[in-house]
């Protein structure tokens, strides 16, 4: 505006005001462009919106809030007490992360306190849960699917997660922002969303993790996760509708070799809403300097 | 309240339904803090404080000695609440109400929500006649 204010003002100038309008607009279209290309470079054209797939509708995860389900607990007790013993899931494949000996010495301290009700969940707290831990909370979940991003639209801590489908690249490893979220990008693969994901927090400030077991990876996690639509016959013989998300792990710092795990989200009966979450509006819960979650009493003290 | 004895023998009857198909509250861990047995309390609800990202339930009791004390009773998430039927005005204010709850182990007035009947007979959460 006030390069405007200056060729207003200006006789000399006024003549050529059209020209010189003219010469700002391409600037400033280059400048776009430039500032695009630096982060993405975008594709040369986005899939067709009917080309798209219909994930409408609301979508609930089942198969507990854990990825590890080596060490599932319920209400502090094992889930399945087979299960940490022989590190073999329900499902019957092996689901304790592969991590190297630094990392399994922190995760296994993680459920140490865990276990004793001490391990400080961010969540506690209201921290956004951010991914891949969105697919492993218990609310329910929307999918907005546009050709240049999908979004997924979270009930939990009020979350949307995006995932750019438009072409365009994860910026440059020195111009990352690492976040809860990180950076997703990915593209069709016929009915099939894949994305990978850069540019996570991880570990760094102890207020981001995978599950509520205390499952961490390093600030170097990224991920490739697909997604798709699928039916699926339950132990009852009936078929489901389901979005099936599988995401595949990897972390140089923390992890041996990658690990794939997966979640299932079922369709819900239509009608079925998704309401507000302000997970301040009334915390009742607190968090000591040891990790224990406390209540708080009417007269505002802790209770012991 | 209830005296130990029954509480005891409501504990007893109840217990074993619940344990399986209840839900944990999930925002915060409550190992060690909660205690198992199941306690009885009969008051007026005060509040159904339907909030996130837990619910309340406050309720005034009449304890032994006569005195009136203020009750703390958690519940699940209002959103999942509301999926299942419920909303903030399934508990009235003034309604009289019969209350199971898992007591914290500090044996003060708070604790985590089992089910409830309100004086109309409406039943509300895991509960099973005597």
């Amino acid at each position: 505006m006030q390069l405007l204010a200056v060729l207003k003002s200006s006789k000399a100038l006024k003549q050529h005001r059209t020209k010189a309008l003219m010469a700002l607009g391409l600037g400033i279209v280059l400048a776009a462009f430039s500032y695009t290309d630096e982060f993405s470079g975008h594709a040369a054209e986005l899939p067709d919106f009917d080309s798209l797939p219909d994930w409408s509708g609301t979508w609930a995860r089942r198969g507990g809030t854990v990825f590890d389900r080596a060490t599932w607990t319920m209400n502090g007790r094992p889930a399945d007490p087979s299960n940490r013993a022989t590190g073999v899931s329900a499902l019957g494949t092996r689901a304790h992360p592969p991590y190297n000996e630094e990392w399994e010495a922190i995760y296994e301290s993680h459920l140490a306190l865990r276990d004793r009700g001490l391990f400080p969940d961010p969540l506690t707290r209201c921290i956004a849960h951010g991914f891949p831990r969105i697919f492993n909370v218990n609310s329910p979940v929307e999918f907005v699917v546009r050709p240049e991003q999908v979004w997924i639209l979270a009930e939990h801590t009020r979350s949307t997660m995006r995932i750019y489908t438009d072409g365009s690249s994860h910026p440059p490893p020195e111009q990352r922002w690492h976040t809860y979220f990180g950076d997703s990008r990915g593209h069709w693969d016929g009915d099939i969303l894949v994305f990978t994901t850069v540019a996570l927090k991880g570990w760094r400030d102890k207020d981001n993790v995978l599950d509520r077991s205390g499952l961490v990876l390093s600030d170097q996690a990224h991920a490739t996760t697909r997604i798709q639509r699928v039916q699926e016959e339950n132990d009852a013989g009936e078929v489901e509708d389901l979005l099936l998300v599988a995401i595949t792990l990897e972390d140089p710092r923390a992890l041996t070799e990658p690990w794939t795990v997966e979640k299932r989200f079922y369709k819900q009966p239509e009608g079925t809403l998704i309401f507000d979450y302000e997970c301040n509006e009334n915390n009742r819960a607190v968090v000591d300097e040891d990790g224990r979650s406390l209540f708080i009493g009417l007269d505002g003290e802790v209770i012991e | 309240m209830k005296t130990p004895a029954k509480l005891l023998l409501v504990s007893m009857v109840v217990a074993g339904s619940l344990v399986a198909g209840r839900l944990a509250i999930a925002h915060h861990s409550t190992v060690g803090q909660i205690a198992t047995e199941i306690t009885e309390i009969t008051g007026t609800i005060k509040e159904f404080q339907f909030t996130n990202p837990h619910s309340w339930i406050q309720v005034y009791v009449t304890n032994d000695d006569g005195q009136v004390e203020e009750w703390s009773v958690e519940w699940l998430i209002p959103n999942m609440l509301m999926r299942r039927g419920y909303n903030p005005s399934t508990f009235p204010k003034g309604a009289r109400v019969t209350m199971r709850l898992n007591q914290h182990v500090s044996g003060k007035p708070i604790g985590e929500f089992v089910g409830a009947r309100l004086a109309d007979g409406t039943v509300i959460g895991d509960w099973e006649d005597e």
